[in-house]
């Protein structure tokens, strides 16, 4: 920083008495902290963490032998077994017709349901819309319980159905029953890009057909349908994606019926395996990698030129809802039935199985009624560690992800950095590569680098790790499309008053993104609680999750522990909801009042974004 | 305060030449504007000065402190570059109050809390806003989040002020406003700024020097007045307001001036033109107000042409004719109706002036900006 010899305008003849005061001291001023190395090292942070556990996975799925056992070659062996086992094939064969069917059922449900909310007279459409993206917040393992107990084969419901009504009853170990269910989980994904596509949608489109004398019907088939085909052909390919590596419903559903995911074979082989860590598990985690990584890639592609198919010069909704006449009231009851039969029944289903010695049509609930699960997962050192320590790994998890993705979303989107552009990719990967597929490379990983791999292998703080790196991409997808709405001439303002680039991510940036950073922080509390799926092989005695747990009791045919335990993910999860919301209230009425002293209100907005991030 | 010299800055995408060669000073304290269509560079320029913009070639230079030099592959970040900017959008800060907003620079520097407390208070009422320091920015009017961008910008006591179109959020009433104001508060302060605009109305009352741009480069130099009546070419001229042009052949009488004889305008026009110009076909272009409508005179003689009105528009305080002389239709401006379809017009002298079809760089034509020292153009 180089002083200026005249800071004085002294010379100029109309100089303003103010301009002559004395200049702000300049000795005084901070040195200008180099900027580079603490990006380099948020980089670095992300890089490591997202890429480190492929590697070791590329190994070990090339070697003959488990990686530390003396003898091992380099050979392509594990894949060959791999694709020599019918069972694998099986599994494979199972999971493309159950991912192909959940994702039909999934996409057409989600836009049917969107292009009501958004685009008809549908009472009620304000709850049941909400409603509808639920699944997505409500811990998995607990819907699939709520869902066994219910409608399993053995379910309450089913018996009630078959046994008591004498009805032909459904089989939900089926493939076309795990299908269903897993298209009510993936729904609210096709919900919710189709409600963003028409709610983006410029409505003067439908109502220029209705002005050209079209009825509904046709405002549906000329504009409304086809203006979401980028949506759908998006959503469907997500879907399908995520449908690869579903590992809960084959675990808690299949097995009876001994139908195998290629998620549960991986699972299987590893816990029944002769041979400790084979590396036929890797082979598969990688095939599961490059499979998942072709679609999404390809939907890359196929999508970008996607703002093409969008009018995008102004979102306002048609001047006048489609009218579903008579259709009103049963459009409304079915959808208000779907959510209450897919979500509302299975967790109160949950509520009851947690608190009964049996749920069965035989007896009357009440008569069974028992307060020995609860009290279990209480005085069950491993039930209750379970607990603590999810809770534990969430508060920790939550708080220490937010604030790396954060630091990452912002060098990414408002820095100079060299290597920004490479951030986005890294941090939306994590997320769109199977969860079992992280479990198996982090355990590797943990394995061969012994420092500080053997300190976390045994501890929670491994388990941590994945969770956290595996779900990263949640924080990111809130931050940055808030941190895109904030102008950044907010940030070079601060560049313009002196500001180094770490003061005015500080001072200006971060706190602009205050609502968003806890949105991301309730998500991120949310998913840590619930998810599973990369932790499974890195579970030990002693550093149990409540997912992990779950699963274990479950194959212990404990079903009660089960319930309770899942349902206290249902409370913890929304518990977290219910403060994010409160808070986000509270702001939103303090910015309503102050909007009546003032003209614009920019917090108010701010508040949409991080509603609108709890959706994401 | 020193001077700011921005010289020969260029920048490309592929073949699109975003800033060409752009090449200007401005002196110390003088109100220097970048006016353009949009897409011409102004802004580019702008914020390549700002320090947010990093341009392929050329130097900027703030007195002996060398902000940028793409040669020498020094480039200093914005925030050592002590200059006050004003963003079209003014970038308040929503989460702080106006206070926090103009003490932000202070406190960047470490300046004590009492000193802060001083200074916010002694720049507010300088932008007439000393009672709203509590207030958040949503809670303020367009026209005083601008001036409290201002003052913000002020507030560390930059040696320059940069500003970025900062009046296209007001309505024209505060605008006008606005523009009187901040006029006077540079002079008082006597600061070197430049101004990007596309407001040749705005760029014609508040500069000392005028430079217009297009497709990348600096197409016109010079004073107000300098720009409006002599603009050099057809683009500068047509963007600098309503124009009449009329081509004819050109025959050197003077000096600086010219008659341009054109058929159908009996007695040709007199115009304004640089000694170097060749003689020949030639463009001049007429400010609609410099054609005088009188009466229509009986009988031969006198200077004018008979014209034939087509069109008669009230602006409010002047009318709009437009006229039919021979071949030629032009436009003119007169506070003064004038009854009957007939009208004697008559060109203002030294009104015209002769324009090129292609703008020509004005750091390639002769000096023509320097001509006039800007400290006399103040005094008048």
């Amino acid at each position: 920083m180089t002083p200026h010899p005249h800071p004085h305008p002294h010379s100029h003849p109309h100089s303003h008495p103010l301009a002559a005061a004395p200049v702000a001291p300049r000795d005084r001023r901070r040195r200008h902290l180099p900027q580079g190395p603490g990006q380099y090292l948020v980089w670095a942070a992300v890089a490591v963490l997202t890429l480190a556990p492929l590697a070791p996975l590329v190994v070990t799925s090339l070697r003959s032998k488990p990686y530390y056992l003396p003898g091992g070659v380099f050979s392509v062996d594990a894949y060959g077994k791999l694709f020599a086992d019918p069972a694998f094939r099986q599994a494979a064969l199972n999971t493309a017709l159950f991912a192909l069917t959940a994702t039909a059922l999934a996409v057409l449900l989600g836009a049917t349901f969107a292009v009501l909310v958004t685009r008809t007279n549908l009472p009620g459409r304000r709850w049941l819309g909400p409603a509808l993206s639920a699944p997505l917040l409500i811990p998995p393992l607990g819907l699939i319980v709520g869902w066994e107990s219910l409608y399993g084969p053995a379910g309450y419901l089913t018996q009630l159905w078959s046994k008591t009504l004498h009805l032909p009853a459904w089989n939900l170990t089926s493939l076309p029953g795990m299908s269903v269910l897993g298209a009510v989980v993936t729904l609210p994904i096709a919900y919710l890009t189709c409600k963003a596509v028409l709610e983006g949608a410029d409505g003067t489109l439908e109502d220029a057909v209705r002005a050209s004398g079209g009825g509904t019907p046709r405002v549906l088939r000329t504009v409304t349908v086809p203006m979401l085909r980028t949506a759908l052909l998006d959503s469907g390919m997500l879907i399908f994606t995520l449908c690869l590596e579903v590992l809960g419903i084959p675990l808690f559903l299949g097995r009876p019926a001994h139908i195998s995911f290629i998620a549960s074979y991986l699972y299987d082989t590893w816990s029944n395996s002769a041979v400790p860590d084979p590396p036929i598990v890797s082979a598969g985690a990688i095939l599961l990698l490059v499979v998942a990584s072709a679609i999404l890639i390809t939907r890359g592609r196929l999508l970008r030129h996607a703002a093409r198919y969008t009018a995008g010069t102004r979102a306002a909704p048609p001047a006048r809802p489609l009218d579903l006449g008579r259709w009103r009231l049963p459009a409304a009851a079915g959808m208000a039935g779907f959510v209450a039969l897919t979500c509302v029944i299975p967790l109160l289903g949950l509520a009851l199985m947690s608190s009964v010695t049996d749920l069965t049509t035989l007896v009357a609930p009440w008569h069974l009624w028992t307060g020995a699960n609860w009290h279990q997962i209480w005085t069950d050192p491993t039930l209750h560690r379970a607990i603590t320590d999810s809770l534990l790994v969430a508060v920790v998890g939550s708080v220490a992800t937010v604030a790396l993705v954060a630091l990452a979303t912002v060098v990414a989107h408002r820095s100079r950095f060299r290597l920004r552009r490479t951030l986005p990719a890294l941090l939306v990967y994590p997320r769109a590569t199977p969860g079992i597929v992280f479990g198996v490379g982090f355990f590797w990983l943990f394995l061969i680098v012994d420092w500080p791999g053997a300190l976390l292998r045994n501890s929670l703080w491994g388990e941590l790790l994945a969770l956290c790196v595996r779900n990263m991409t949640l924080a990111y997808i809130v931050l940055s499309p808030a941190l895109a709405r904030i102008s950044p001439e907010l940030a070079r303002a601060a560049a313009g008053s002196g500001a180094s680039w770490w003061t005015t991510t500080r001072r200006i940036t971060l706190p602009l993104l205050r609502p968003a950073l806890l949105s991301a922080l309730v998500l991120m509390f949310v998913t840590l609680v619930s998810d599973y799926d990369p932790v499974v092989f890195l579970t030990k005695p002693g550093t149990e999750l409540l997912g992990t747990t779950m699963l274990q009791t479950w194959s212990k045919g404990l079903p009660g522990p089960v319930a309770a335990l899942a349902l206290v993910q249902v409370l913890l999860v929304a518990g977290a909801l219910a403060i994010g919301l409160g808070w986000t209230l509270r702001k939103t009425s303090a910015a309503s009042r102050a909007r009546k002293t003032g003209k614009t209100g920019k917090t108010d907005k701010m508040n949409e974004t991080s509603e609108r991030g709890r959706h994401a | 305060m020193p001077e700011i010299s921005v010289r020969r800055l260029t920048q490309a995408f592929g073949s699109a030449r975003v800033l060409d060669q752009v090449d200007f000073t401005v002196p110390d304290g003088e109100f220097v504007t970048l006016l353009g269509p949009s897409g011409c560079g102004k802004t580019t320029t702008l914020m390549s000065i700002a320090g947010f913009h990093t341009p392929d070639a050329g130097t900027i230079a703030h007195g002996d402190r060398v902000l940028f030099d793409a040669a020498a592959r020094r480039n200093l970040p914005a925030e050592q570059r002590e200059l006050g900017v004003v963003f079209q959008s003014y970038a308040l800060w929503p989460h702080l109050t106006v206070a926090q907003n103009v003490g932000f620079p202070l406190k960047i520097r470490r300046v004590g809390k009492a000193e802060i407390t001083r200074r916010v208070g002694e720049v507010l009422d300088l932008v007439e806003l000393g009672h709203r320091a509590a207030a958040h920015p949503h809670q303020l009017s367009g026209g005083q989040q601008q001036r409290v961008a201002l003052a913000r910008a002020l507030a560390h006591r930059p040696s320059a002020l940069l500003l970025d179109e900062p009046f296209s959020n007001l309505d024209a009433k505060l605008r006008e406003r606005a523009r009187e104001w901040l006029g006077e508060l540079q002079r008082e302060l006597g600061i070197s700024t430049v101004f990007v605009t596309h407001d040749q109305t705005e760029a014609l009352a508040m500069s000392d020097r005028i430079l217009v741009m297009n497709g990348g480069r600096i197409v016109r130099a010079g004073t107000p007045e300098e720009v409006y009546h002599r603009p050099g070419s057809r683009f500068v001229a047509d963007f600098l307001g309503r124009c009449n042009f009329v081509t004819g052949t050109a025959r050197r009488t003077g000096a600086d001036t010219v008659l341009l004889e054109v058929p159908g305008l009996p007695g040709g026009i007199p115009c304004h033109g640089e000694a170097g110009s060749a003689p020949g076909i030639a463009t001049a272009a007429i400010r609609p107000e410099a054609l005088i409508l009188s009466e229509p005179r009986t009988g031969a003689g006198g200077a004018g042409w008979q014209a034939e009105v087509t069109q008669l528009t009230f602006l409010g305080d002047h009318y709009l004719y437009t006229l039919q002389v021979g071949p030629h239709s032009l436009q003119a401006l007169s506070t003064r109706r004038v009854h009957g379809v007939t009208v004697q017009v008559t060109p203002a002298p030294a009104a015209a002036s002769l324009v090129t079809d292609e703008p020509v760089p004005a750091d390639r034509e002769a000096d023509l900006g320097r001509a006039v020292a800007p400290s006399v153009l103040r005094a008048v």
